[in-house]
């Protein structure tokens, strides 16, 4: 599947009236959701029905609705397209944001506010653009969209801790919309194009800086190690449905514009590939352990999703770095976005209906269905995980020996020990509740729904978990996903179990730290506190005003007071303004008089 | 006199005529002054439509009175001009709008919309003068119509940033008196024509053109506020609301970013500028000021004053856009003509209403407001997004141009520097939005007295400006939009330059 493949799109004839409608109205309910939401009581309203926003964009997961619409009016000269990436991917989209949906009456304080029910519509507008885009410029204003209502949705609670947040969140957000700015201009000048697909043509037409803007444009809002600091704190501040589709959906926009855009199978680019891998490597155990070391659920889901995304970067760098990769790569990256979309939602709106059962032991199912996400993810036998890490396998080969051969046999595998360590403990302290609760000393929660989760939510985490569980085997046969060796040989359970078995028993041997050790946020802690350091050394503008300032004010002074002299005699002319007003404008009607009558 | 005549001589008459009647009407005939004041303004935007109409059916609109030999006064309406006619005809109505409300209950209120309509006269005539000579003559006269209108609280503070307003451009009008005068004396008699008209002298002149720009460039560069001349932008802060307003969208800064446009385009030829080589330096002056302007705006606390530095920062965009030299850059620098307009009038009718209603001026006071005006706060939001260039809002298609043209034309660092400007207007503007939605108030708002969270002719204008920055960006590619405009104007200007192809889009 290599970019011409995935924007087949500019070779496709305009499709038949009816899915050109069906594309609109996708995009368009949400986004009008969004504008008539403003008004409180609409907002109110709405609030119950959020679920219905994403079903027509359901309906475009099906394989007879390819094609694509083009709006010349709209933005500039707006294109939908939906094809074989956007398919899969907007099905998950699409349940996901449902199954938020439902949840959301039942696990967000304040839902019925306009602030909440316009950010919720809003991003997933946002997110169906980001999908169905086929040019630039409206892909990069889904983008931002998406962007900013997600930091509506991070900052919702308004405590502390979202403004603290939120703030991290915009400050990441806007340097990665900056440097896509930028990246997307220069992309498009070197394809002179808009389309996504002869964007992605044109940079493989020679290196170009552009394409690292945009490796670490998108990695801002993937999550890339290095750019990933607001994603432990945003995830775990926004209320859990917005969690579950922050982490589910929205970092998921920038793997798309990694495989959209970057000229992967066009060009072999070692540095950039190599970048990329290198971070996603790190990337996967870096996060993993430290989440492990946090205590809060949500931050180590959190984490998790930082690790994860590890593995697509590992996917789209041996894309990039060896073209023969790349149809694997994004087949592969395609279905990781779909399989952690399905299980992280999952697991985000599990620890949603553990804090809403209150006092009350969480129950077996939901212990049972947690674990079943986390196993997918990390790679068990049958689940979704266990296919990317084949489709990842077949990646790294293609870069040989010797770095390929152990990437492939050693490294990728391997990754499964950092997934289960980490979602292990998750499940784990899910557990320990599950045991100490009911006596009464369980973690209480002030979230709405105190007396147990309603049916709405359990059935929210019900849907995103069946996902996890049936869709990567339904989508298999349609993306260009690697077929599996064989997931049924006695090899392939082997080498998916080994790792899990050494990242459990990691687990089981240390003894785990019962306060967090290190911050939620890394990185930023220690940047922040020097940021503040240096700000409190620096002299400021105004020590520098301060030295300068009465030279410069001398100088002026002396200069300026005979312009001042002259003002002060124009300003006394024009003392009684009126009069001077009237005097230049019969002055100047006299001399439109004049014009006429030497017209005339 | 024929009608083709007339038109030019209309435009600026709607806003003359009123002006001589209200000055010299009592202040207590409120009413009249008002309905003079909007018929003026409304007939105003009637003809603008009529000369859109006209000129996109290959009219020319022209009016010429020779005043001595070889020195004529021309007004023409023509491309370029006719964006910033129309911007302006269309702010001016609504700011009319506005003034009424703001103003409601002040004091010299017939020196105040006297001076305002005047004031409108010579912005139209700054935008139709066809030569140098007709454009300085209303380039002074809008100094002198706008001065009463800075001061017009006249205390110490107005009339001490009057005194500023005043020196800055007086010492920028003889400037561009001296640099008409030179061009004058070396090549005659020269009009401004789309395309440029020196390329003939650009051999034989070489060294008066380069010197004849520079004081273009800085006459003009006073009111369109490049560093180094901006000093009087944040110290003219102290005039009303709606002025502000007009100075900083329509009249003031915006008619010098405008005669830097043509100047270059017109006057000089994109073409013959880049010969000259005076293109690069302009280029590199916009940039600087672009980053210093909005770097200056971070942390100001006062709503007005950030603003102030930010337009700094905006208007620079414009410049930025013709020095850039390519075709769609030309188009980027153009269309931000209308699209700064829009937004900025939007912030600053903002700034103007939570003043009138609740007294506030400083951005650390806004907390709450988003809850106490849901909809000026929600227009200061689209606008204040449109600014960092958040698509799809009207300043993003400017970026968007400005970053595209740039890397077209080998100035790598063009999109670059626009991601810088976005992270520099992104650390300003985002401030006012998060502490007007989301911080709490130390106590809460009164309720509203209205029905209305303010009175309605304070909130009509705010909420069109913000309609139209989304329209413009969102609707881009309609064929009515700014952005289609710039592209005629763009394609119209090449044809007239070397006929060469124009594709505003690659």
């Amino acid at each position: 599947m290599t970019a011409p493949d995935l924007a087949g799109v500019s070779a496709t004839v305009l499709s038949s009236a009816p899915l050109s409608a069906a594309v609109i109205v996708a995009v368009a309910v949400p986004l009008a959701g969004s504008v008539v939401a403003v008004a409180p009581r609409v907002a109110a309203r709405l609030a119950g029905w959020l679920w219905v926003a994403p079903l027509p964009a359901l309906a475009l997961a099906i394989p007879e609705a390819t094609g694509a619409v083009d709006l010349p009016w709209l933005l500039l000269e707006t294109r939908l397209a939906n094809d074989d990436l956007a398919r899969p991917l907007l099905a998950m989209t699409a349940v996901v944001w449902v199954a938020a949906g439902l949840a959301a009456p039942g696990l967000v304080t304040d839902v019925g506010r306009p602030r909440f029910v316009v950010a919720f519509l809003a991003a997933l507008g946002g997110n169906l653009t980001v999908l169905l885009a086929a040019d630039l410029v409206t892909f990069y204003a889904g983008f931002a969209v998406l962007t900013y209502a997600g930091y509506a949705l991070v900052a919702h609670e308004r405590t502390a801790t979202a403004w603290h947040a939120a703030r991290a969140y915009l400050a990441f957000a806007v340097l990665g919309e900056a440097l896509l700015l930028a990246g997307l201009a220069l992309a498009a000048a070197q394809a002179d194009s808009l389309a996504l697909a002869d964007v992605a043509a044109g940079l493989g037409a020679s290196p170009h800086p552009a394409a690292g803007l945009l490796l670490a444009g998108f990695g801002v809002k993937a999550g890339l190690l290095g750019l990933h600091s607001w994603l432990p704190l945003a995830h775990p501040a926004a209320p859990v449905p917005a969690s579950a589709v922050l982490s589910g959906c929205l970092i998921k926009a920038g793997v798309v514009g990694w495989v959209r855009l970057l000229p992967l199978g066009e060009i072999a680019m070692p540095v950039l590939g190599g970048i990329a891998m290198t971070l996603g490597l790190l990337g996967v155990f870096v996060a993993a352990v430290l989440g492990a070391l946090q205590h809060e659920p949500k931050t180590m889901l959190a984490y998790s999703s930082v690790s994860q995304i590890g593995l697509v970067a590992l996917a789209v760098g041996a894309g990039a770095a060896v073209p023969e990769a790349a149809v694997v790569a994004t087949g592969t990256a395609a279905l990781f976005v779909v399989v952690h979309g399905f299980a992280k939602a999952t697991l985000f709106l599990g620890t949603g209906v553990a804090a809403s059962e209150g006092r009350r032991r969480p129950g077996r199912v939901l212990l049972a269905g947690q674990a079943v996400a986390a196993l997918v993810l990390a790679g068990a036998p049958l689940g979704g995980g266990m296919l990317v890490k084949e489709g990842l396998k077949e990646a790294t080969r293609t870069l040989g020996p010797p770095l390929g051969t152990e990437l492939e046999q050693l490294v990728v595998p391997g990754t499964g020990a950092a997934t289960a360590l980490l979602l292990g403990r998750v499940v784990l302290l899910l557990a320990a509740k599950q045991r100490t609760a009911g006596a009464g000393a369980g973690g209480g929660s002030a979230a709405p729904g105190a007396g147990g989760a309603s049916a709405r939510v359990w059935s929210a985490w019900g849907l995103v978990l069946a996902g996890a569980v049936a869709a990567p085997w339904l989508l298999l046969p349609r993306t260009a996903a690697p077929a599996p060796t064989d997931v049924l040989a006695f090899g392939a359970w082997v080498e998916a179990l080994w790792p899990m078995a050494i990242g459990l028993g990691t687990l089981a041997v240390v003894r785990w730290p019962a306060r967090a050790v290190v911050p939620a946020g890394d990185l930023l802690v220690p940047l922040g506190a020097a940021a503040r350091r240096a700000g409190a050394a620096w002299p400021g503008p105004g020590a520098v005003r301060s030295v300068a300032a009465p030279r410069l004010a001398a100088v002026s002074r002396h200069a300026g007071r005979s312009v001042t002299h002259a003002v002060d005699v124009g300003e006394a002319l024009l003392g009684a303004w009126r009069r001077t007003g009237l005097v230049a404008g019969v002055l100047l009607l006299t001399l439109l008089a004049a014009l006429v009558a030497a017209r005339l | 006199m024929t009608a083709e005549a007339a038109l030019p001589l209309l435009l600026l008459a709607t806003s003359l005529l009123p002006a001589v009647v209200v000055l010299a009407l009592p202040e207590h005939r409120a009413l009249a002054r008002n309905v003079l004041t909007l018929f003026g303004a409304i007939s105003k935007v009637a003809l603008m439509a009529v000369a859109l109409l006209g000129v996109a059916q290959g009219l020319t609109f022209e009016l010429r009175y020779a005043v001595l030999p070889d020195l004529d006064l021309v007004l023409r309406v023509e491309e370029i001009p006719l964006l910033f006619l129309t911007l302006s005809a269309v702010l001016w109505l609504l700011t009319t709008v506005y003034a009424i409300g703001y103003l409601r209950g002040d004091a010299h209120q017939a020196r105040f919309f006297g001076f305002f309509n005047l004031s409108v006269a010579a912005t139209m005539g700054v935008g139709l003068a066809g030569n140098l000579f007709t454009f300085l003559v209303f380039f002074e006269l809008l100094t002198l119509s706008t001065y009463p209108l800075v001061v017009h609280k006249g205390d110490t503070k107005a009339l001490a940033g009057g005194r500023a307003y005043l020196a800055y451009a007086v010492a920028g009008g003889s400037t561009l008196f001296l640099a008409a005068v030179w061009l004058h004396v070396s090549v005659g008699p020269v009009e401004l024509v789309s395309g440029g008209v020196l390329a003939d002298h650009a051999d034989d002149h070489a060294l008066t053109l380069r010197g004849v720009f520079a004081l273009l460039v800085a006459g003009m560069g006073v009111k369109a506020a490049l560093m180094p001349l901006h000093g009087w932008l944040p110290r003219a802060m102290v005039a009303p609301a709606p002025v502000s307003a007009l100075l900083h969208a329509v009249a003031v800064v915006k008619a010098g970013a405008y005669g830097i446009v043509r100047v270059v385009v017109d006057l000089y030829g994109l073409d013959t500028a880049e010969d000259l080589g005076l293109l690069g330096p302009l280029a590199a002056l916009a940039a600087i000021t672009l980053l210093l302007g909005s770097a200056r705006a971070i942390g100001a606390d006062g709503l007005k004053a950030r603003l102030a530095y930010s337009t700094i920062g905006q208007v620079a965009l414009v410049t930025l856009g013709v020095a850039l030299g390519g075709v769609v850059a030309l188009v980027g620098g153009l269309v931000h003509l209308v699209h700064q307009g829009i937004m900025k009038v939007t912030l600053f009718y903002f700034a103007g209403s939570v003043e009138q209603e609740l007294g506030v001026s400083r951005v650390s006071e806004l907390a709450g407001v988003g809850r106490r005006m849901p909809v000026a706060m929600g227009g200061a939001t689209v606008a204040g997004l449109a600014m960092i260039g958040v698509p799809p809002l009207a300043g993003f298609v400017t970026k968007w141009h400005l970053a595209l043209g740039g890397a077209q034309d080998g100035a790598w660092w063009a999109p670059v520097l626009l991601g810088a400007s976005t992270l520099l207007t992104a650390a300003y503007v985002l401030p006012i939005l998060h502490t007007g939605w989301f911080a709490t108030p130390a106590q809460a708002w009164q309720a509203s007295a209205r029905r209305w969270e303010a009175a309605p002719t304070l909130l009509v204008p705010l909420v069109a400006t913000a309609a139209l920055t989304l329209g413009a960006g969102l609707l881009a590619g309609a064929p009515f939009s700014p952005l289609s405009w710039a592209e005629l104007v763009a394609e119209a200007v090449l044809v007239g330059e070397q006929g060469a192809e124009v594709g505003g889009r690659p």
